[in-house]
């Protein structure tokens, strides 16, 4: 599975980076074998609000231990602003503009198993949290989809701390249209906010920042995919600590026969609930 | 054609087994709920677990249910179960001490006869669907600091059986030699400790070395090695790493040898970053 890597702009203080490494990160081996490295770069496109093509930001190379690190900081990003990291041969040539956004690299050899991540990290008070992300392929060629996710990152807080939710979507192709993020409570289906939106962007909900929820949240959008990270930092009295992971998506409910299937039962529960408007 | 479609996936599956981290044969009838492999840390301020509810997620009700955790020592020995009736759609769980400060466990979900009778019956087409229980566990350092998440990684474990004290059933199959990367450059005055979990029922030999001691391409034979590692079947062994900068890789017959890592750095005693790979 190819894949683009987000490096997201965050507010509350948090920056991001990513680590994109040169070596496979699975292979199936022959004894005498070392992992392999590519001699890949990573090229940094952004995608300005209400201009047509991408452009070219960055494109930096592995230093000597074999990885390339991007940082928001280095950027200036905004909240809600995200560039995209693609992996491209040494050899290729990367365009200043491209009106769709050039196919990622692949570290693959063989068969073996787990998409192709790099570690993306979020820093805040001197501390770092990462996890090992990436946003397929796949996905980005899409030009509509759905999204629906949950709460139960939420229990990684503590009173005092608040969570950053950042729902990340990557369109190859990119569309003007605004895209709308819902978030409602699940028993009694009460619309609590709506989160205006756009591809090659992200959604940025802090909570609880006001939301008094009354039983679990459902997060939906229904134009277009999207990967939830949620970030849950201290309260800014104590000592820092923070967490950061993505939610599954429904695909990941399911036994590996039964995703498709089971994905879609699910989606089409939430997708269709009728919401109460306040 | 509906018989086609599962007969080609089912061939494709055992074409390229040698990849696949689990079964490439079909499941049998009533394989309902299998789950990944999860760690415990006794050493810890606390522990949660967030289980998922499927039957509720799929139906948008509350659904009762019992979430059970099963616990395994690190020599993969059965140590108890922990159950917690809930009909949300996510529960968070406060892990019990279950009498070793070092554990692994999994997460299945059981549904009484009359509450699967009333699911099928108004869910008909969502009623045979597996399900896999992924979770999420949540580390917290200190009394004073947030909960670490990280949601689960590999398994395909489940209980022979509800009244089975402690009897699995295995998916995870070992396969031929793999190099396992995570990609995460580690820096030398950080302390990580590597947790890796072995989903199968045989024994498991892991081998941990330095990637990139000198940021040159090199042969497997003179990759340095950091550490040596038997892991029992459903047990789990840590592998600390300290002063190493740079790469590791894992060599297994593991398809999936992914570690679960926690790095601690100096000066922050109320945080650390937990992650899979």
């Amino acid at each position: 599975m190819t894949c683009y890597y987000p490096l997201p702009g965050l507010s509350q203080g948090i920056g991001s980076s990513l680590t994109y490494s040169v070596f496979t990160l699975n292979e199936a081996t022959g004894a005498l074998r070392a992992p392999q490295r590519h001699r890949l770069d990573l090229a940094l496109y952004r995608r300005p609000e209400g201009a047509t093509p991408w452009l070219l930001v960055d494109r930096l190379s592995p230093d000597a231990c074999g990885d390339i690190v991007a940082r928001s900081e280095d950027y200036s990003l905004g909240p809600g602003d995200l560039l995209v990291a693609v992996p491209v041969s040494q050899e290729a040539r990367s365009e200043p503009q491209a009106a769709l956004l050039p196919l990622p690299a692949s570290k693959r050899v063989d068969r073996a198993p787990v998409a192709e991540r790099c570690s993306l990290a979020f820093h805040w008070r001197g501390i770092n949290s990462s996890y090992q992300g990436e946003f397929p392929l796949r996905m980005a060629e899409l030009s509509r989809g759905t999204m629906v996710s949950f709460d139960p990152l939420l229990h990684a807080s503590v009173p005092g701390a608040l969570t950053l939710v950042c729902l990340v979507n990557i369109s190859r192709r990119d569309d003007p249209t605004p895209l709308r993020l819902e978030v409602f409570e699940a028993h009694s289906r009460r619309l609590l906010r709506e989160v205006s939106w756009r591809r090659n962007g992200c959604a940025l909900l802090a909570l609880p920042d006001g939301l008094e929820p009354d039983g679990e949240l459902v997060f939906r959008s229904t134009d277009a995919v999207g990967i939830p990270i949620f970030i849950t930092i201290s309260g800014a009295d104590g000592p820092a600590s923070m967490s950061v992971e993505h939610t599954h998506p429904p695909t990941e409910l399911f036994w590996e026969q039964d995703r498709i299937a089971g994905s879609r039962a699910l989606k089409t529960t939430w997708l269709g609930a009728s919401l109460q408007c306040p | 054609m509906s018989v086609i479609k599962p007969l080609r996936s089912t061939l494709g599956r055992i074409v390229h087994r040698r990849s696949l981290p689990y079964t490439s044969l079909p499941l049998r009838p009533g394989d309902a709920s299998f789950s990944d492999q999860f760690l415990y840390r006794g050493d810890l301020a606390g522990h949660r677990f967030v289980a998922e509810n499927t039957l509720a997620l799929l139906s948008g009700e509350a659904v009762p249910v019992t979430h059970r955790l099963s616990f395994f020592d690190v020599e993969g020995q059965f140590l108890g179960h922990q159950d917690t009736p809930s009909s949300r759609l996510f529960t968070a769980i406060d892990v019990a001490d279950p009498g070793a400060e070092l554990a692994s466990y999994i997460h299945t979900s059981h549904y009484g006869p009359d509450i699967l009778r009333a699911f099928c019956a108004a869910h008909p087409t969502a009623a045979n669907l597996r399900r896999l229980h992924r979770g999420y566990a949540l580390y917290r350092r200190s009394g004073r600091s947030v909960y670490a998440a990280v949601h689960g990684n590999v398994g395909g474990i489940r209980l022979a059986g509800w009244g089975a004290a402690g009897r699995t059933r295995h998916l995870a199959r070992r396969r031929g030699w793999f190099l396992y990367t995570p990609q995460i450059r580690f820096a030398a005055d950080q302390k990580v400790s590597l947790y890796l979990l072995n989903p199968c029922r045989q024994r498991e030999r892991i081998t941990v070395m330095q990637a990139t001691p000198s940021g040159q391409a090199l042969s497997r034979s003179e990759l340095p090695v950091l550490s040596r590692l038997s892991v029992p079947g459903r047990g789990l062994r840590c592998c600390r790493l300290e002063g190493i900068s740079g790469y590791v890789t894992l060599r297994s017959r593991l398809p999936m040898c992914r570690p679960l890592i926690f790095i601690e750095a100096d000066g922050h005693p109320d945080h650390f970053d937990v992650f899979h790979t």
